[in-house]
């Protein structure tokens, strides 16, 4: 997966025009829905495990003075993860640096 | 990586107030979501809040992203994958000394076109949609020394290891030069979990603190201009040879297969 692909391109347009038609108020929510269905059809694992990652660190940091525990349980999940996406996208490297860094 | 960012922030209490809605659109955040750059969330929140419809910014986007796709497909694609990748092949041979250099150079200048390219194809779509996006490189060929160069090479990545492994390890084992190497090695991971990529980082890591004992004991230059632009471009010449050297490990599928290339270069003139 690469930005120079037409059809990535085309994402990439409706993106920026999501981030300026709608209400103001919805705009940046439209770009981060579009971005969820994009990754759900080109890289669903991808949508499924930053989606993940997202809803838990939110959770497990959503109050002050959270434990240190939990900050390293986010980061090692974060890591252990990483690592084992990076270890499948071996091949690619560094040919398709879309696919070898898809979830950043 | 922004994920790890954010936590870590939040833990010590920086990050501005904000809501669930504000991080999703963070990490859900199309530009950045294939290669960096690796934006910091308050900078993110920032322009979430303060951004307006500005022709002459959303027009700057449209020539950043022009700009990015000329890189890869006219420099990168074509230039040196395909026309200098030929010329190698044509005149110089691989084994021989010349021919593993400039394919060290033709890998090296093609990882930088492709990369700086995204980046700014990211950076370009997020000023489309009113968003300011981290710079990623700024000329690290130009470099006069390891340390600038990695202050200009892929940059976001360069800061997020300095701020959660660098300062970390540094603080922990007050030993500066531990915490440049152990950086540099997540910096090498983080490309490619493997052996190659852990040589490659263990590389840069070494050559940043050679240059800074160096930095620490070297005579001095002398004030004049003429001193000052020939220890530049001294040292540009130097840190552009080392790490274009360098890309000898990272496009080698193995190690022994790298070394067999410095074998070559170092004894294949003569």
């Amino acid at each position: 997966m690469t930005w120079v692909r037409l059809d990535i391109l085309g994402w990439a347009a409706l993106a920026v025009l999501l981030a300026w038609l709608p209400p103001r108020r919805t705009q940046p929510h439209a770009v981060a829905a579009l971005t969820l269905v994009f990754l759900s059809i080109h890289a669903p694992l991808s949508a499924a495990i930053l989606s993940l990652f997202a809803l838990g660190s939110w959770a497990l940091l959503a109050h002050e003075n959270h434990p240190t525990q939990r900050l390293l349980l986010v980061v090692g999940a974060v890591v252990v993860t990483l690592v084992s996406f990076k270890l499948g996208a071996r091949p690619q490297f560094p040919t398709d640096l879309g696919t070898a860094v898809v979830p950043l | 990586m922004r994920v790890i960012h954010y936590a870590v922030e939040r833990y010590k209490g920086k990050l501005p107030e904000h809501r669930l809605d504000q991080y999703l659109c963070y990490l859900f955040f199309l530009p950045i979501i294939f290669a960096g750059p690796i934006t910091g969330f308050p900078d993110f929140l920032r322009d979430l809040r303060r951004r307006r419809w500005d022709a002459a910014v959303f027009s700057r986007g449209i020539e950043r992203v022009v700009s990015g796709y000329a890189k890869i497909v006219v420099l990168g694609n074509y230039a040196i994958s395909i026309r200098f990748a030929q010329y190698i092949n044509d005149n110089h041979p691989s084994g021989t000394p010349l021919g593993e250099y400039l394919d060290c150079l033709r890998f090296g200048s093609n990882l930088y076109i492709q990369f700086s390219g995204y980046s700014d194809i990211a950076i370009g779509l997020g000023l489309m949609m009113g968003f300011r996006i981290a710079e990623n490189f700024r000329l690290p060929f130009l470099a006069a020394n390891i340390g600038e160069f990695w202050q200009r090479w892929h940059m976001t990545l360069t800061g997020w290891c300095r701020s959660y492994i660098y300062l970390p390890v540094a603080a922990a084992t007050r030993r500066p030069a531990a915490a440049t190497v152990t950086a540099m090695l997540v910096l090498g991971i983080w490309h490619d979990v493997s052996m190659r990529f852990v040589l490659w980082g263990l590389y840069h890591g070494v050559g940043i603190v050679v240059w800074q004992r160096f930095r620490s004991i070297r005579p001095e230059i002398g004030d004049g201009v003429l001193s000052r632009i020939t220890g530049r471009l001294l040292g540009t010449l130097i840190t552009f040879q080392f790490v274009i050297l360098s890309f000898a490990l990272a496009k080698e599928n193995t190690p022994a297969a790298a070394a067999r290339v410095y074998t070559v270069l170092l004894t294949g003139w003569w």
